[in-house]
């Protein structure tokens, strides 16, 4: 095994072990083309929602296209590789500020996002990249090379540093008075005081940004420093330790865990762009840990919280010996940490990945709670922290103080925090509150003096509630007494103690079980059921006259299906934790696109298959970024348009035969059908306006690479869009619809199954082979006249169906089906759909529809792609359930290769069509 | 212990027990095959195969294990023997393997199962490189009895081979002591 290139000096990078190598993915792995979709998936949707100005959501961006290129570093073929290499190059630049359109570079990240995505689907059916990487790559090149005044950039190579090119040396010495401003700044002023308003923000919510980092006047104006990147990036690690400190209190810890990777993501983004190679791959590591703990592959225990806090100690320590050299352009890291400690450090979080992690804390805390059960009182964190040597009692005297103090922070210190007041204006008002204003309170008086918003007030004073809520634990971990794993721990100490105390009747109503267990018992209640109809469909039962038979009969088939349902319920939960999270991310947004909106949901108890919940969460935030952007008009626009100044967005969500509906609707300004028709013709998307219908123009608005946006804007119009909304639901087996009534608002509706498990299929026969076809997909079926078959040059077969011709696909020669029909017109044809484009499915009979549970195929067959998994039917065969993307690509292969044998005896009319 | 290697009263007394192991014996096209049976979950007769298109032909298809789908192969085609019809003799026997995604089971067909025995690994010689028609890697070693040669199957090789799951390899290889 090599030893990766570009270890520092300091600490060597350690190989990994030889079997976690074979095992679990890491950056030296094969190639693995659906973690690539993935990842595209994940970038382009950070990328449609980012704000040009959020210098930490770029580099989030930044993280997901380095991970990619560990991924497809190791292909033969080079071109998409140099596609990441000069993604990252490009972001870099973005990021760093140096070039001059940040909205356009970002577009090209759109576009090379896209390219990828391409090669991708080229790759999966072996083709090679072709001039497309090289052209793209020119156009970056040219881009960075304008920038950067330089005359070309002949190669894109490992990434430059920042130090070398005379270009950087100009900035750096134009730089020294912007780098003091940068200091004198109250955003900066605000940083390095201990409780930053922002602080409070991210406490609930990781993915929206947090105030100040939004805040464009603190942003526009700074150049990306390396103090900005230590002060921010320790706030965030430490927030973060804040976040899993408390993992546990929460009543799903899997979930809240998970909710901090977009947070780490970004700092791997961050700290890769400084060239901080050990702690980009300890962030890594600890991504790769959170990403087994929140997909269940290792079950979460306060082990695994102890070693991620651990690992974030490790990552603060390191981003505390950053210091800016005097040239003010480069930077020395020398963290104090031994080789062997960072070591050990990443061994555990290896092993913890395997869940193999045994730690001593766990059953120290297991014991001791169970002393403490006896004592009926619950225990404050201050007494079992002196119990257990942490700190000593004269400390904890100290620290309740500073915990008091805090709480009574004073609404002009914060005014003067955040900046808002100058001391000379704040003594002045204090003045006036002792001689002539007595009474009045401070906020009033400043307001009336003009020296601040009556809204600084208000936030002002939220702030101020907050600091009332600090908790002893957060004094602890600011003031660095204690290391952080330890309070953990002392603060599950203090929660057995509770329920040691007597409020298990909260707690103990869940089970945690595993995914495995449960879908095994589904699995036999299945089989139960259709054992049951077997049992009582048997013909020497039939004849059975006896009436207690025939009561008990119907009894055991209630039963069973009351069994069965009561199954599939364990897998639901309650909508309304995602619901509650969009209302605030409408909140927030409302507030940054300047609209005055109410925000209403409805139906959110419906419940939904638990894996589902966080797949359709990205494109749900993107929806709704979407219709306050494009769709909800400014207060001024909507008064002129007679409309109530504040824009209404409901989200609602409800059960309808057999699908989970849930609907996202606006009363904005709607879909300017003239101008999306006209966008489409202009990107060719589409060859002719001409007689389009309502619900054909408003499907333009799912196509790759439209927008109706004139301009580029921050949030959205990059072309990167719904396409990826339809994709991450149509991989749930949904379906999205859009309609919009021009002045009236627009309705974006999602369609789900139920459960993941169950599919609502056509069960259809080919030859002597049944296949199952899913329904969401089937457009319509019919038996086609003789007139309606035609074959088209270099194209195949096609049907005509109404006025558009279809491409015929025999489902007998892709799965290769023996005495199936050759003749379209005494077969029938099933209409099925996929990502937009449509086919005609020639199948014998359709037998009946059914409603099937899902079962995997195994790893044994996971590469056959007609097949997107297995079932039980009826009478008790496997059912094999057709994959209609895997179809489209057989049938593309089936093209591609030779032409469909013209075997029939079918009349050819397709001169007629060309 | 088995008769097998008490015939010999000197090597008897230089077995070493600890290196016993159970292999259950089945037959295919009149050779005798060994395999281990920790291996093994359970033995079915024949059931209902579903086929499934895109896979070469060893790949039976799909069969319903109490409301588990498994995969099926046949191990005659695999190995390259010639086709028969099946019997009323002819077995599923159901096999768990280890992969990264956590255990999986795939059904092998054999013309029939006969018996458990125990064999000692140290009379297990390292397959010889030809004289047998399928490819020596699948072969773990040659087993003697009193009366016959057994062949000691690779079974985790087999079922994992490149041309079957037409992709890379996913098992997780098991440490031999």
């Amino acid at each position: 095994m090599a030893r990766p290139a570009g270890a520092s000096p300091i600490f060597a990078w350690r190989p990994w072990p030889q079997a976690a190598l074979e095992v679990v993915g890491n950056p030296i792995m094969p190639f693995d083309p659906e973690m690539l979709a993935d990842q595209l998936n994940r970038a382009s949707l950070d990328l449609v929602m980012l704000s040009s100005d959020n210098l930490l959501e770029i580099s989030s961006v930044l993280g997901q296209v380095q991970a990619m290129a560990a991924n497809v570093g190791d292909l033969p073929d080079p071109g998409p590789a140099q596609t990441v290499e000069a993604l990252t190059e490009l972001l870099r630049d973005i990021i760093r500020d140096k070039l001059p359109d940040r909205d356009l570079a970002l577009g090209l990240v759109g576009e090379g996002l896209s390219l990828l995505q391409d090669l991708a689907r080229r790759l999966a059916v072996g083709q090679a990249s072709d001039g497309e990487v090289q052209s793209f790559l020119a156009k970056i090149n040219e881009v960075l090379a304008a920038a950067q005044a330089q005359p070309s950039l002949t190669s894109l190579g490992p990434a430059t540093e920042p130090i070398e090119g005379p270009a950087e040396k100009e900035a750096a010495a134009a730089n020294p008075a912007g780098q003091g401003d940068d200091q004198a700044s109250p955003a900066k002023s605000l940083k390095s005081s201990p409780f930053r308003p922002r602080k409070i923000s991210s406490r609930s919510e990781v993915i929206v940004p947090t105030p100040t980092l939004v805040r464009r006047e603190a942003y526009l104006s700074q150049k990306l420093t390396v103090d900005y990147f230590k002060a921010d990036f320790t706030a965030a690690l430490e927030d973060l330790q804040m976040k899993l400190v408390t993992v546990e209190h929460k009543t799903d810890p899997v979930v809240a865990m998970s909710e901090t990777l977009p947070m780490f993501r970004t700092i791997l983004g961050g700290v890769s762009l400084l060239d901080l190679d050990e702690l980009a791959k300890l962030t890594a590591d600890i991504i790769g840990l959170l990403d087994y703990v929140s997909t269940e592959q290792v079950s979460h225990s306060a082990a695994i919280t102890d070693i991620l806090l651990k690992a974030c100690t490790f990552l603060i320590e390191g981003l505390a010996t950053l210091t800016l050299n005097p040239d003010g352009r480069s930077w020395a890291f020398a963290p104090a940490w031994s080789e062997v400690e960072l070591a050990n450090l990443k061994e555990m979080l290896w092993d913890a990945r395997q869940g193999m992690l045994v730690n001593d804390i766990t059953n120290k805390v297991v014991t001791s709670s169970l002393g403490g059960a006896s004592t009926a009182k619950p225990k404050k964190l201050g007494e079992i922290l002196v119990e257990k040597g942490l700190i000593s009692q004269n400390d904890l005297g100290g620290l309740i103080q500073a915990q008091k103090s805090v709480r009574a922070i004073r609404l002009g210190e914060i005014l003067l925090q955040e900046g808002l007041i100058t001391e000379d204006e704040l003594n002045q008002a204090l003045e006036r509150q002792k001689g002539p204003d007595n009474g009045r309170r401070l906020g009033e008086i400043l307001v009336s003096m003009g020296c601040l918003e009556h809204e600084h007030v208000e936030e002002a004073l939220k702030l101020q509630e907050g600091f009332k809520e600090t908790k002893l634990g957060e004094i602890l971990l600011k003031k660095k007494i204690g290391a952080p794993e330890k309070v953990a721990a002392a603060l599950r100490e203090q929660k057995l103690s509770e329920v040691g105390g007597g409020q298990q009747a909260a707690t103990v109503n869940t089970v945690k079980v595993e995914t495995q267990k449960l879908d095994g018992l589904i699995d036999l209640v299945g089989e139960l059921v259709i054992t049951q109809s077997l049992v009582t469909s048997n013909a020497s039962i039939k004849i059975l006259k006896e009436q207690k038979i025939i009561k008990d009969l119907a009894q055991v088939s209630r039963i069973t299906s009351e069994l069965q349902r009561n199954a599939m319920s364990l897998r639901m939960v309650q909508i309304s934790q995602t619901f509650r999270k969009m209302n605030r991310l409408v909140r927030d947004l409302a507030h940054k696109f300047e609209k005055d909106v109410e925000f209403s949901s409805q139906g959110e108890e419906t419940e939904i298959d638990r894996n589902m919940v966080e797949s359709i969460y990205d494109p749900l935030v993107h929806m709704i970024r979407n219709s306050l952007d494009h769709g909800l008009e400014p207060p001024q626009e909507r008064v002129a348009a007679g409309k109530h100044p504040k824009g209404l967005l409901t989200l609602k969500a409800y059960h309808q035969g057999g699908n989970v509906v849930i609907e996202l609707s606006d009363d904005g300004r709607g879909l300017n059908r003239e101008k999306a028709v006209a966008k489409a013709l202009e990107r060719g998307l589409i060859q002719s306006g001409e007689g389009l219908s309502p619900q054909a123009i408003h499907n333009l608005v799912f196509l790759p690479g439209f927008s109706t946006k004139d301009q580029v804007t921050d949030i959205s119009g990059r072309g990167v869009g719904m396409d990826v909304v339809r994709k991450s639901i149509e991989t749930l087996r949904g379906k999205v619809d859009f309609s919009s009534e021009p002045g009236q608002g627009s309705t974006i509706t999602i369609r789900l199954p139920l459960t993941l498990a169950i599919i609502d299929g056509m069960i259809v026969r080919v030859g002597d082979f049944r296949y199952i076809l899913p329904t969401i997909s089937i457009n319509e079926s019919f038996r086609p006249k003789p007139e309606e078959y035609f074959t088209v040059r270099n194209q195949g077969e096609m049907i005509k169906v109404r006025d558009t011709l279809l491409p015929l696909v025999r489902l007998s020669r892709i799965v290769r089906a023996t005495g199936a029909t050759s003749d379209p017109a005494s077969g029938l044809v099933v209409v099925v759909e996929n990502e937009g484009q449509r086919c005609c499915l020639l199948v014998d009979e359709v037998l009946g529809k059914q409603e099937v549970v899902i079962k995997s195929l195994g790893e044994a067959l996971k590469y056959v792609r007609t097949l997107a998994g297995g079932t039980i039917l009826g009478d008790g065969q496997v059912g094999l359930i057709l994959d209609v993307s895997g179809l489209f690509e057989a049938r593309e292969l089936s093209l591609g290769g030779a032409l469909p044998s013209r075997t029939d005896d079918w009349e050819m009319s397709d001169e007629s069509w060309n | 212990m088995s008769g097998d290697q008490q015939h010999n009263p000197a090597t008897a007394l230089a077995v070493d027990h600890s290196l016993d192991m159970k292999v259950l014996r089945f037959e295919l096209a009149g050779e005798f095959y060994g395999l281990d049976i920790l291996k093994i979950r359970e033995i079915n007769g024949m059931m209902d195969i579903t086929s499934v298109p895109q896979t070469p032909q060893f790949m039976r298809g799909l069969i319903n294990l109490r409301g588990k789908v498994i995969p099926v192969i046949d191990l005659r085609l695999k190995f390259g023997l010639p086709e028969e019809a099946y019997t009323e003799r002819t077995s599923i026997i159901v096999i768990e393997f280890k992969t990264v995604t956590g255990p999986t089971q795939m059904g092998i067909v054999v013309d029939r199962v006969s018996e458990v025995i125990t064999i000692n690994k140290a009379d297990i010689e390292p397959p010889p490189d030809f004289g047998t028609s399928l490819k020596s890697d699948y072969i773990k070693g040659m087993a003697k009895t009193k009366t016959q040669v057994l062949i000691i199957l690779d079974i985790d090789l087999i079922l994992t081979d490149e041309d079957l799951t037409f992709g890379p390899k996913t098992v997780v290889a098991e440490e031999q002591p």
